[in-house]
């Protein structure tokens, strides 16, 4: 058998594939869940009891829960209560309301974070409470969530890898049959482990600058606008 | 008569159930500067903030130029908390000058003062502009427009939150003992401001430590004790004649410490 003329016909356009799948995959669940995640906050600081009640209770158990144990049940035990669902809608929604969790727990801790004396500024000089959330609180609080925000977001593309225990047919996935094929584990896994870091550079350098952005405000002395001298 | 422009009337306060401000009754008549000393815990920031209704007072009443703050009476004769947005309303009329400046450290000295303007009372931007520039002029920060607070030291901070609150034309200011967070050397410019307002008439209500300054520009001074106050007299005769002992008691501690003058400061950078 001839391996490179195997790993080059096969197994490349196969991981490729993968690779795509699982970038979709970890951007729609990313998406889906700073979504929810947002929304799940602010049922942390409803005015509701229960409304409180219902998203600690959700948070908690997500937290002590592994997701692949999650996914399993959104594909075999869903269907015996009567919801059928295809490996990719089971697996996406178990992870996307397993990320949500910890979204809404960043962005909880961010947002109460934000100085009272900044607040009691806003409130001093009669903004609205749409303008001090637009103007003051979300300003403030999106440097302190940044890095939390993309340390959940890196680790949620990797947890996607879980989704192939269900035949979705995301990089692990694809790794796996390639194997079975090929019979070249040692290429093949360093071909997906290397897809994966890449992803994950990726993001990280993403991030960086995104918190660069965020905090230029700290550091001004190398952004000094023009009129500073005038 | 005048109407005054501040006014409170048997206003209390308490926290879990712990009065400590018991029943005050104070008037501030327009263009009056009424400085407010004491020492720690005896309740004046906390009074100063129920006059802004940031800290809503327990019972009693306070009034702006004759309105109701942050309550109002129903047909009933009841009294009820005001809606958000009414209150907002009302706090647009007051300003505030905070011990720790806070100001936002995402925006320059200018977009700080043109925040209110701008966002608050919808000015358009080239108006917001003007008038903010006009007002860090005013402090003697033109200059620093462009600077972020970090950029700026504390005196200047201090400085430019004073525009901030004077961007809203507010019919009275609240200063929150505004130097107790400055380096020693940079109380004299915040104070010089504040002299500078109190001589232009501006309706100010100051909490401080700065006795010497209190002395200088006060119209009244005020002594708080244990939630109460102690004693109200204009400056002279607050130091040299105080009627109640708690006031020689407090006169002999802070003046053992000197009287600082302010006339000697000066604004510019």
């Amino acid at each position: 058998m001839n391996f490179s003329h195997d790993l080059m016909t096969y197994a490349v356009p196969v991981l490729t594939k993968g690779a795509l799948s699982t970038l979709k995959l970890g951007l729609l669940i990313s998406v889906a869940s700073l979504v929810f995640g947002v929304i799940l906050s602010f049922g942390l600081a409803a005015p509701n009891r229960v409304l409180r009640r219902l998203s600690r209770g959700l948070i908690a158990a997500m937290r002590g829960i592994p997701p692949l144990i999650l996914i399993l049940i959104a594909f075999y035990v869903l269907p015996d209560l009567g919801v059928m669902l295809s490996p990719i809608a089971a697996g996406c929604g178990a992870l996307i309301v397993y990320f949500s969790a910890y979204v809404a727990v960043a962005v909880r801790g961010a947002l109460d974070a934000v100085p009272a004396g900044q607040i009691e500024a806003a409130l001093s000089i009669g903004m609205t409470s749409r303008a001090r959330m637009l103007r003051v609180i979300v300003p403030l609080a999106w440097p302190i969530l940044l890095p939390a925000l993309c340390g959940l977001l890196i680790g949620l593309f990797k947890e996607t890898a879980l989704l192939s225990i269900i035949s979705v047919p995301e990089l692990t996935f694809e790794t796996k049959q390639a194997v079975a094929r090929t019979y070249a584990p040692f290429e093949i896994y360093a071909m997906a482990a290397l897809l994966y870091w890449a992803w994950s550079a990726l993001l990280e350098t993403l991030s960086r600058k995104l918190e660069a952005i965020a905090n230029r405000h700290k550091n001004p002395g190398t952004r000094r606008r023009q009129g500073a001298s005038s | 008569m005048t109407i005054p422009a501040l006014r409170t009337e048997a206003l209390r306060k308490s926290f879990n159930g712990v009065e400590v401000l018991h029943g005050i009754d104070l008037s501030i008549m327009p263009g009056e500067t009424v400085c407010i000393v004491g020492a720690s815990g005896s309740g004046k920031s906390t009074f100063l903030r129920c006059l802004n209704w940031l800290s809503p007072a327990s019972s009693g009443h306070v009034y702006l130029n004759g309105e109701l703050i942050g309550v109002r009476e129903t047909a009933g004769g009841s009294v009820v908390p005001l809606a958000h947005k009414q209150l907002q309303e009302q706090r647009q009329r007051i300003g505030m000058v905070f011990q720790s400046f806070n100001l936002w450290p995402h925006r320059t000295a200018l977009e700080n003062v043109m925040e209110g303007p701008r966002i608050v009372l919808n000015q358009p931007g080239a108006q917001a502009r003007a008038t903010a520039e006009r007002l860090l002029e005013r402090v003697g920060l033109a200059e620093r427009r462009d600077f972020y607070p970090a950029q700026l030291s504390g005196g200047q901070q201090q400085r430019v939150a004073i525009a901030r609150a004077l961007a809203m034309k507010p019919e009275v200011i609240l200063f929150d003992e505004p130097t107790s967070a400055l380096d020693p050397e940079l109380v004299g410019e915040v104070l010089a401001v504040m002299k500078e307002l109190a001589s232009e008439d501006t309706t100010m209500v100051v909490v401080t430590h700065e006795i010497g300054f209190a002395v200088e520009v006060a119209d009244r001074l005020i002594l708080m004790d244990g939630g109460q106050i102690i004693e109200d007299a204009p400056p002279r005769q607050f130091i040299e004649a105080p009627r109640e002992e708690r006031s020689r008691r407090f006169l002999d501690q802070v003046l053992s410490r000197g009287l600082a003058p302010v006339h000697t400061i000066h604004t510019s950078e």
